[in-house]
């Protein structure tokens, strides 16, 4: 093979935009659908009366507290395994799969120093529905959206970058 | 890391984490019975008690179970009927009470249907839904009650074994396998047996809206076939399951769609179930070929 001596490509990492954050996202939680939830579906569809009516349904559940300790299993369950996605991948590449189609990594506040796992399972305790973790639905959004990094991410003094061909 | 090996990575996380949400879900899927349809169909198949005795008491129903599905079906508001779909030789009269208190009190109709047998206490659940369906072999009827058991005094004897009495009344040991009962026992005895025919009788005509002197000319014991027992009046009508929902979509005026209330499986049950499920496939690897028999 011929070596051209091309020049080596020139790149730059950046701070990930904000919108390319949420898109990877929406592509994380379809995947999580599909692979997590997607087991639970017909669980979760007969948990409830055909009954459009969410009085019915309300007072269906009410009156069957197995039914809503069920249920209580069956959503922590999801919310365990979409954590473990969530921390696993992180852990291991650096980037969820909806991240890599935008080609957005994970990397340290401060580029000495190599994130460690307890880093990365704080910036996700967002995925547990439970207080106060709960606040951090609205309030990562909102962070993200004013200062372009979620909240969780400066507890767990990471970032997430995006690399940019100069 | 290079592309493939991120893909590869990725595909192994996601395929565990797939294997494990799917095993869960199939745990779940094992413990609960909720309910999505408008029709209720609750199994009575077996020997009716009023409590299971341990994990490997297997063909067996107990009332607490039934009780509990029959609430869990009134509790939810998108069912409209409860069917009781029997196949039971009979079992605790204490069981059948309970059970046909309970189905009495509910507000939606509530239909049996008899498959191979629907005897004794079984039939007396069935008499007290508001319409029964049943074969025309089907087993039905067998009102009436029973006490007997093996009595080992003879046995004990050939055996040089004494059986050592220390009773405190005349009748507290009455019905001790070990000895023979006295006259005054076996009148006791009969006279209970005979009380518990009367209240099963008078519950029949009850439900049935039939005499008491008819139900009680009926009550020898006797199990009827579903073609006599239309004629008893015992049944309302001949018919299977489907039958059963074409009758439910004509008086209620709804398409029925039916959601199976399954009752907690004893441990044996569940060993043979696995077994059941299991033989075929080892009978498959043995001999592939399918056996034709001429």
């Amino acid at each position: 093979m011929v070596d051209l001596k091309l020049p080596k490509k020139r790149s730059m990492l950046t701070k990930a935009s904000p919108w390319k954050r949420i898109f990877s996202f929406i592509l994380d939680l379809f995947i999580i659908n599909i692979f997590i939830i997607g087991p639970f579906t017909t669980i979760l569809q007969n948990s409830f009366p055909s009954s459009a009516d969410i009085m019915e349904n309300y007072n269906y559940l009410y009156s069957n507290p197995d039914i809503i300790n069920s249920l209580y299993m069956v959503f922590g369950t999801i919310f365990i395994l979409t954590y473990a996605y969530f921390v696993l991948f992180e852990y291991k590449l650096r980037q969820t799969p909806g991240k890599m189609v935008f080609n957005l990594y994970l990397a340290p506040m401060k580029k000495k120093d190599p994130i460690k796992i307890l880093q990365i399972l704080l910036r996700n305790l967002a995925a547990f529905p439970i207080f106060p973790f709960s606040l951090l639905w609205i309030v990562d959004p909102l962070y993200l959206i004013f200062t372009g990094r979620r909240l969780s991410d400066v507890f767990s003094k990471t970032i997430y970058v995006e690399e940019i061909s100069l | 890391m290079k592309l493939k090996q991120k893909l590869v990575l990725s595909l192994k996380i996601i395929g565990m984490l797939w294997i494990i949400s799917s095993v869960i879900a199939m745990f779940f899927s094992v413990d609960t019975d909720f309910a999505s349809g408008n029709v209720a169909v609750i199994p009575i198949y077996g020997v009716i008690t009023t409590t299971r005795e341990n994990s490997f008491s297997s063909g067996v129903v107990t009332s607490d179970d039934i009780i509990e599905s029959l609430d869990k079906a009134d509790n939810n508001p998108a069912i409209k009927a409860i069917l009781l779909d029997i196949n039971s030789p009979g079992g605790s009269g204490v069981a059948a009470d309970e059970i046909g208190q309970k189905i009495k009190s509910l507000n939606k109709t509530t239909i049996s249907v008899i498959r191979d047998v629907g005897a004794s206490a079984a039939y007396w659940i069935a008499s007290t839904t508001d319409y029964i369906f049943a074969n025309k072999l089907s087993f039905t009827g067998s009102i009436g009650a029973t006490g007997s058991y093996l009595e080992f005094s003879k046995f004990l004897q050939e055996y040089n074994i004494s059986y050592q009495r220390f009773v405190s009344g005349e009748l507290k040991d009455m019905g001790s396998a070990l000895k023979e009962p006295t006259e005054t026992e076996r009148e006791i005895y009969q006279k209970i047996i005979d009380d518990a025919k009367d209240i099963f009788v008078e519950e029949v005509a009850l439900n049935r809206n039939l005499t008491i002197e008819a139900v009680d000319e009926m009550a020898t014991g006797q199990i009827y076939l579903g073609k006599d027992a239309l004629g008893l009046k015992l049944i309302d009508e001949l018919g299977t399951k489907q039958d059963a929902l074409t009758y439910i979509e004509e008086n209620l005026n709804i398409t029925a769609n039916l959601v199976e209330y399954k009752q907690k499986k004893s441990f044996s049950d569940l060993l043979t179930d696995f077994r059941s499920s299991l033989t075929p496939k080892i009978g498959k690897f043995i001999n592939p070929a399918p056996l034709i028999l001429q």
